[in-house]
C-alpha cells in the first residue's frame, strides 16, 4: 500500500481521516480531550461542501449526526467518556434503526467527569454496551498515531457494511501526542470505500429491514422517493412498529447475527515479537491495546535485551473480541500479563476466551500513563 | 544519535507547547523520529504544564519521558519546576528564569542549574512576550545540540504567523546568544 507522511496529533489525524473517508457531516459538542477533532473538522468540512455543527449539548450532537446519516451521508461525532454516557440513548436508536455512524471516543479518566485532561482506558466496557438491549457493538482501538487515521477510515467502511454505529476508541495520550504518522494516500483510501447498499427497485417493493437472517438493513437515503419508517420500537420490514412475536425475535437475532456471523470482516490484531514463540518455558505474552501498547513495545525491547522472550498481542478491534486467536495464544503461553489503564476491563474478556483465571495483570487508574519500566518490573516480579 | 529527551515546563497559557511541536517536526523532517506530549491540568490558565520531547534516529514508541532519563529541562514557573525537576537525570541541565524560580542549594548540587531571564528577554529585548517559547527553543537546542540550527529555524518560521517572523527570528538568535554565554560561563567554572 502506498503511504504518505503526516506530522500531526491523533485528534487531527482522526478528523482528517473522516474527511478523507468521505464524511460529510459532523455533529458534536466540545469536550476535553477530544475537542480538537471538532475544531479541525469544522475547518475541513465546509471547504469540501460538508457541514460541521456544534450543537447545544452532547445529546443533540449525536442526534444531528444520526439524522445526517439517515439522509444518506457519512456522519461523525466525537467525544469523551462523559459524552458517550449522554449519547448512549441515541447510540441505541442507531443500533435499532441500523443507521451507520462513527463515534470517536478520546478516553479520559472516569467515572462521571473524572479526570478531564488525563489518560485512561476506562471506557472499554462501556463501548461494548453503551445502551441497553441486545446488539453487538463494533469497537476499534487506535494504538498509535497512524491508526487514529486508519481506524477512523475503517470505522466508516464497517459502519456502512454493517449498518450500525462503530466506535473508535483513542485516549488522551494518543489524541494529543504530536509526531510522525505513515498513513495511506488519499487514492488508497478512496479505493477502499464501499458505499452502503441501496435498493433501486420499485418504491412499493422496498423493504429496508426485510433482509436475510444475517444481513444488515438496506437503507436508502431519506427524501429520495423511497418511503419507510424509523423507530426505536421493534419494527417490521418497512420499519413500522410491531409486537408480532416472530418478527420481534428475528429482528433482534439478526442484529446479533449480522455482526457475529461475520467477525472475520471486523477482526484486526497486531502480533509484535511473537514470531519466535513456540510454547517454551519463560516466554512472556503481554496483552495490551491502545496507547498502553506503546509502553508495552518499549518494555519488550528492554526485556528482549535482557534475554527475556517477551511479545505483545494487541487487539485493534476490541469488540467483538478476537476470541479465537487471542484464546489460542493465551492458552499456549504460560506467562500472560494483561496491561490496562483501567481495572481488568479487557482482562475479563481475555479470561473468557482462554478459559484461564490465572492471568497476571498490571492496572492503573490515576490518570497517568503506565511506563515501560513499570511493565518490565512487573514481568520480573511475577514470572 | 542516542535518544534525546527534553522537558519544558511552565503554567498553562505560557505557550510551552509550541516549542515541543517545532522540535518534533524538525527532527522528523530531518529524517528521524520525534514525539511531543503535553500533560496539563483541568485549569485553563495557571495549572502546571509539562511538555516532553523525545528525539531519536530509531522509532520511538512510548511518548513520555521516564523519570531520571531527561537530559535537559527548561522551566518558567516555580510550581512546575518543583513538580517536574526530579525527572531530570543527576548532573543534567535545567535552565530556569531566575525572576520566576528560586532553586534550593540541594537543587544546585544535584543539577546543572543555568539562569537565563527568558521572560525579560522576550519582553524587553524582543518586545513581544509571546516569543518566549522560541527563545526557550533555541536555548534548549544550543544545549542539547539535537537539530541543525538553520533547519530548526526554518521549521519554527513555518509554525508562527508571518507578521511575527521578524520578532521570532530575533528571539531565536537571542536564545542562542544567551545559551552560548551561559555555556561559556559553565566551562570556566568547570
Amino acid at each position: 500500500m502506498e503511504l504518505r507522511e503526516i506530522i500531526s496529533t491523533g485528534n487531527d489525524l482522526a478528523a482528517i481521516a473522516a474527511v478523507d473517508a468521505g464524511c460529510e457531516f459532523f455533529g458534536g459538542y466540545p469536550i476535553t480531550p477530544s475537542s480538537e477533532i471538532m475544531h479541525t473538522i469544522s475547518d475541513l468540512l465546509p471547504e469540501m461542501g460538508g457541514a460541521a455543527i456544534q450543537m447545544e449539548d452532547e445529546i443533540a450532537g449525536i442526534a444531528a449526526a444520526v439524522g445526517a446519516a439517515m439522509s444518506g451521508v457519512r456522519s461523525l461525532t466525537a467525544t469523551s467518556g462523559p459524552g458517550v454516557s449522554l449519547k448512549a440513548e441515541n447510540l441505541g436508536l442507531a443500533q435499532m434503526t441500523e443507521v451507520p455512524l462513527v463515534l470517536v471516543n478520546v478516553m479520559r479518566g472516569g467515572p462521571s467527569t473524572g479526570l478531564p485532561t488525563r489518560v485512561s482506558q476506562g471506557d472499554v466496557r462501556q463501548a461494548r454496551n453503551p445502551s441497553h438491549g441486545d446488539y453487538r457493538s463494533i469497537t476499534l482501538c487506535a494504538g498509535n498515531l497512524a491508526e487514529c487515521y486508519t481506524e477512523v477510515v475503517r470505522a466508516f467502511n464497517l459502519a456502512d457494511r454493517f449498518m450500525q454505529p462503530v466506535i473508535v476508541l483513542t485516549d488522551e495520550t494518543i489524541g494529543h501526542m504530536h509526531g510522525k504518522a505513515m498513513i495511506p494516500t488519499l487514492e488508497e483510501v478512496k479505493k477502499g470505500i464501499v458505499p452502503r447498499k441501496s435498493f433501486d427497485g420499485a418504491p412499493e417493493d422496498y423493504r429496508p429491514y426485510g433482509v436475510g437472517a444475517d444481513e444488515a438493513a438496506v437503507l436508502n437515503p431519506m427524501f429520495k422517493g423511497y418511503r419507510y419508517h424509523f423507530t426505536g420500537l421493534h419494527h417490521d420490514a418497512k420499519g413500522f412498529p410491531t409486537e408480532e412475536i416472530e418478527t420481534c425475535r428475528k429482528l433482534i437475532q439478526r442484529l446479533e447475527d449480522k455482526v457475529m456471523m461475520h467477525t472475520d470482516e471486523i477482526e484486526l490484531n497486531e502480533e509484535f515479537m511473537l514470531d519466535d514463540f513456540d510454547g517454551s518455558e519463560g516466554e512472556v505474552l503481554i496483552v495490551a491495546y491502545g496507547s498502553v501498547s506503546l509502553a508495552a513495545k518499549e518494555a519488550i525491547r528492554h526485556l528482549r535485551a535482557e534475554g527475556i522472550k517477551a511479545g505483545l498481542f494487541r487487539p485493534i478491534t476490541l469488540w467483538p473480541s478476537p476470541a479465537k486467536r487471542m484464546g489460542e495464544l493465551v492458552k499456549a503461553t504460560k506467562n500472560v500479563l494483561c496491561v490496562e489503564l483501567n481495572i481488568r476491563q479487557y482482562t475479563e474478556e481475555v479470561e473468557r476466551v482462554s478459559g484461564r483465571l490465572d492471568l497476571e495483570g498490571l492496572y492503573k487508574v490515576n490518570g497517568r500513563a503506565i511506563s515501560p519500566y513499570e511493565i518490565v518490573n512487573k514481568v520480573k516480579e511475577v514470572f | 544519535m542516542a535518544r534525546t529527551i527534553m522537558r519544558f515546563t511552565g503554567v498553562g497559557g505560557q505557550g510551552v507547547l509550541l516549542a515541543g511541536e517545532i522540535f518534533a517536526e524538525a527532527k522528523i523532517t530531518a529524517g528521524g523520529y520525534g514525539l511531543k506530549t503535553a500533560t496539563y491540568t483541568s485549569q485553563v490558565r495557571g495549572g502546571p504544564t509539562v511538555v516532553d520531547i523525545t528525539l531519536d534516529d530509531e522509532e520511538i514508541f512510548y511518548p513520555y519521558a521516564n523519570d531520571g532519563e531527561i537530559d535537559f529541562m527548561l522551566s518558567v514557573a516555580q510550581v512546575s519546576f518543583d513538580l517536574f525537576k526530579n525527572g531530570v537525570s543527576g548532573g543534567g541541565t535545567i535552565v530556569i528564569d531566575p525572576s520566576l524560580i528560586k532553586p534550593s542549594q540541594a537543587d544546585r548540587d544535584k543539577w546543572n542549574i543555568v539562569e537565563i531571564p527568558i521572560i525579560t528577554i522576550a519582553k524587553e529585548e524582543v518586545g513581544l512576550v509571546l516569543t518566549q517559547s522560541v527563545i526557550a527553543l533555541s536555548i534548549a537546542n544550543t544545549f542539547v545540540d539535537a537539530i541543525e540550527p538553520e533547519h530548526l529555524k526554518s521549521v519554527m518560521l513555518s509554525k508562527v504567523p508571518k507578521k511575527v517572523h521578524e520578532a521570532n527570528l530575533k528571539a531565536f538568535d537571542l536564545g542562542t546568544k544567551y545559551a552560548k554565554e551561559a555555556m561559556e560561563k559553565l566551562a570556566q567554572h568547570a
